[in-house]
């Protein structure tokens, strides 16, 4: 008997405490495979954000640091300053990079910081209970608009990978989803690439995760997969938006 | 080495460098971008990483994420740019990293004015930031003492692991003066640096993660009691004070910094009108040098305590004077630096216009 | 201080073990058939939160919620039903956000 697939060393023991099919435990096992296939387990250092994450310095088995509200970009750009041949990571929602951290993850594109920053967009807030995110759809209800996302007054969602594409010193940019069995191999692969842009010094990259959060969308963990396929992926499509060594 | 007229804000950037900081991450600010300009020049001459951040409030995070990673770090701005540091700042003692800030004061509030103030001493001495914390508060008050604290800052950071201030104003950062950087080593007792983020790889397997969440409130408690437990040895241990003519004096003044330097002067030619006067000149505001406020309240009959505030040590004096003698105090603000002139009026009016 | 909480501060142990609970016993295997063939799926059950987005790629469609119990934490735990259809793919296990399933072939 072989083994086809079995829980990644890459992960810490500790069971997560993430809602009943959220998506934020797929991400995490991608990421870490990635990390232990390309063996860089050893001298990688994640950034911790705040949100659902908060604990995901549980879960991954490297070095960690917490980082305050949306500046885990900044930390990060301290970390490899100092440690060039780490692996650095962050790993950040909606309300932390695209809220909050607006100008710490443009910038850290801007300098071209040679870190890797997995962003997981579930279209809310989740840890908070359900308030409006930056890439809240358009008559999206959430507790802050309970009435549905209206263009006047609150605008349209924020589309990352298409802004930090325009960046010169970027990567890297891709958004994938981890919905269906052959879009989670994309992802893993986009993972991969990122990581490996760093390995190579070549700059900034950033993959988006498009997520469910059957919790504050009031769906069954089934049905917010659906949501993501049918709702979500027409107003944030698949792609890779940037990658300097052709393949956009 | 020989001595070198330098700006008081290059001082502190070249006594950085000199005990052992490669990495600098800040924001330009007036009146104290000699700084960072210093540390783009010169810390890559050294090997080090000059990191202009997009503001204050990313550089003060930088300087977490490279403090976590093991580095001597700093970071300087000017007083509207550390308001925005505060939250970082808590994050820092809250996680015990250590790392050296330097603030060269100008008068607030809000934008204010860029002409030197010391009207930050609260935001100093008393959090700033959010929750049960302290920074290590060192004001110079001439170009060679902001050098030599400089370098001390660092040895009070790696040894107690919490953020150090080095509290200057815009006087000492755009002052020339002569400054001498003697040759530094580092205290003898600095502990390893064994909770660095630097890869399992490096310490075994064992992770190490840099943090200051603890949602358990008896974890959080245990982890702020221990905390407080490195402030009651540093208010033992790290006390530094200067007693200038005070044993026999009628008035002594209280002040620090710029402040304090003017004040000398005041003393000197109250000295030369026969008044005695003496100054209390603290040079670390935390741990606040109140023990020696009790040798002078048993001679002198009050005390004048001068700052370019509306009276934020002022506070401190009173807690430590506990009520025994009678306090005076004399303040400008705006940027308005007093004169030694005003002083001695002061002084005058205290001891009901003596002197020949 | 402990009463209510499931999970536990890293540092101490989790009170929940995990069980592991293996895919139904092979049947009796037919002549032309060796018994090892049959693909291994187990579960370490009580990280199940019955969230079911295993049943979603399963190709074959051999897994459900065993509703008959709980778990420790109150969820109704995966299984694999009818193993002889099971393929070994190994998208239920790719799948799972807590990495409860293990498979062999």
């Amino acid at each position: 008997m072989k083994i086809v697939y079995q829980k990644s060393p890459g992960l810490t023991d500790v069971p997560m405490h993430y809602c009943p099919g959220c998506t934020h435990g797929i991400i995490h096992k991608l990421v870490a495979e990635t990390l232990v296939e390309l063996d860089l387990l050893g001298r990688t250092v994640l950034v911790a954000p705040v949100g659902c994450a908060v604990f995901a310095y549980d879960y991954f088995n490297c070095d960690a640091q917490e980082a305050a509200h949306g500046r885990a970009p900044a930390v990060a750009t301290g970390i490899k300053r100092v440690h060039p041949d780490n692996i650095v990571f962050t790993y950040q929602g909606d309300g932390d990079l695209a809220s909050i951290g607006t100008a710490e993850i443009v910038h850290a594109a801007m300098r071209g910081e040679n870190i890797t920053v997995v962003f997981v967009n579930n279209a809310i807030y989740g840890m908070t209970g359900g308030q409006m995110a930056p890439t809240t759809l358009v008559g999206q209800a959430t507790t802050t608009s309970p009435q549905g996302r209206t263009r006047p007054g609150q605008g349209a969602p924020l589309h990352v990978c298409e802004l930090l594409a325009t960046i010169e010193a970027t990567a890297y940019i891709a958004r994938v989803a981890v919905h269906t069995i052959p879009r989670l191999n994309a992802a893993k692969r986009a993972l991969k690439k990122a990581f490996q842009m760093q390995i190579a010094n070549k700059g900034f990259s950033l993959v988006e995760v498009l997520s469910t959060c059957p919790t504050n969308w009031g769906l069954s963990p089934v049905d917010a997969l659906r949501w993501v396929e049918q709702t979500m992926m027409p107003v944030f499509p698949l792609g890779v938006y940037k990658d300097i060594e052709g393949g956009a | 080495m020989p001595r070198k007229l330098m700006k008081g804000n290059e001082a502190i950037a070249a006594a950085a460098i000199n005990a052992g900081c490669r990495y600098f991450f800040g924001y330009p600010i007036t009146p104290q971008n000699e700084i960072p300009e210093y540390m783009a020049r010169e810390l890559p001459k050294v090997g080090g990483t000059y990191v202009q951040a997009e503001s204050e409030v990313a550089a003060i995070n930088m300087v977490y994420g490279a403090a976590g990673a093991g580095a001597r770090v700093l970071t300087s701005s000017s007083s509207p740019g550390i308001s925005l540091m505060q939250e970082g700042i808590s994050y820092i003692a809250g996680a015990e990293l250590p790392c050296v800030l330097v603030n060269i004061m100008r008068a607030g509030p809000g934008l204010g004015g860029v002409q030197p103030a010391q009207a930050d001493y609260f935001q100093a001495t008393k959090g700033g930031g959010h929750g049960d914390y302290r920074v290590i508060v060192l004001a110079p008050a001439d170009l060679q003492e902001a050098a030599d604290l400089t370098q001390l800052a660092f040895d009070l950071a790696d040894k107690y692991r919490n953020p150090v201030m080095v509290l200057a104003d815009g006087m000492i950062g755009q002052l020339m003066e002569p400054v001498e950087l003697s040759p530094y080593r580092p205290a003898a007792d600095l502990p390893p640096k064994d909770w660095a983020t630097t890869g399992t790889a490096h310490s075994g397997g064992r992770r190490r993660v840099i943090n200051s969440l603890y949602l358990y409130p008896d974890q959080l408690e245990d982890h702020v009691r221990a905390i407080y437990r490195k402030y009651a040895e540093v208010e033992r241990t790290e006390v530094r004070c200067e007693l200038l003519d005070c044993d026999e004096a009628d008035v002594v003044i209280v002040a620090y910094g710029t402040t304090a330097r003017i004040a000398r002067s005041a003393v000197a030619h109250c000295r030369r009108l026969g008044l005695r006067v003496g100054l209390l000149r603290p040079i670390t505001l935390y741990p606040f040098p109140h023990a020696a406020f009790d040798a002078v309240v048993r001679r002198a009959r009050a005390l004048l305590v001068v700052e370019m505030s509306m009276g934020q040590m002022l506070d401190d004096v009173k807690i430590a004077v506990a009520g025994r003698r009678p306090i005076s105090f004399y303040g400008r603000t705006g940027g308005i630096v007093p004169t030694a002139g005003e002083i001695v009026k002061q002084v005058q009016a205290l001891l009901g216009g003596g002197g020949p | 201080m402990d009463s209510g909480r499931i999970d536990p501060p890293p540092d101490r142990p989790d009170p929940i073990p995990p069980v592991v609970q293996a895919s139904p016993p092979s049947p009796p295997a037919s002549p032309d058939q060796p018994k090892s063939v049959l693909p291994e799926v187990t579960f370490a059950e009580n990280l199940c939160k019955g969230c079911e987005l295993c049943l979603t790629v399963c190709p074959t469609k051999v897994l459900k919620l065993d509703t008959s119990r709980v778990n420790l934490r109150g969820y109704h735990p995966a299984i694999v039903y009818n193993r002889t259809e099971c393929s070994g793919c190994g998208s239920c296990a790719k799948i799972c956000p807590d990495s409860v399933i293990t498979v062999r072939r």
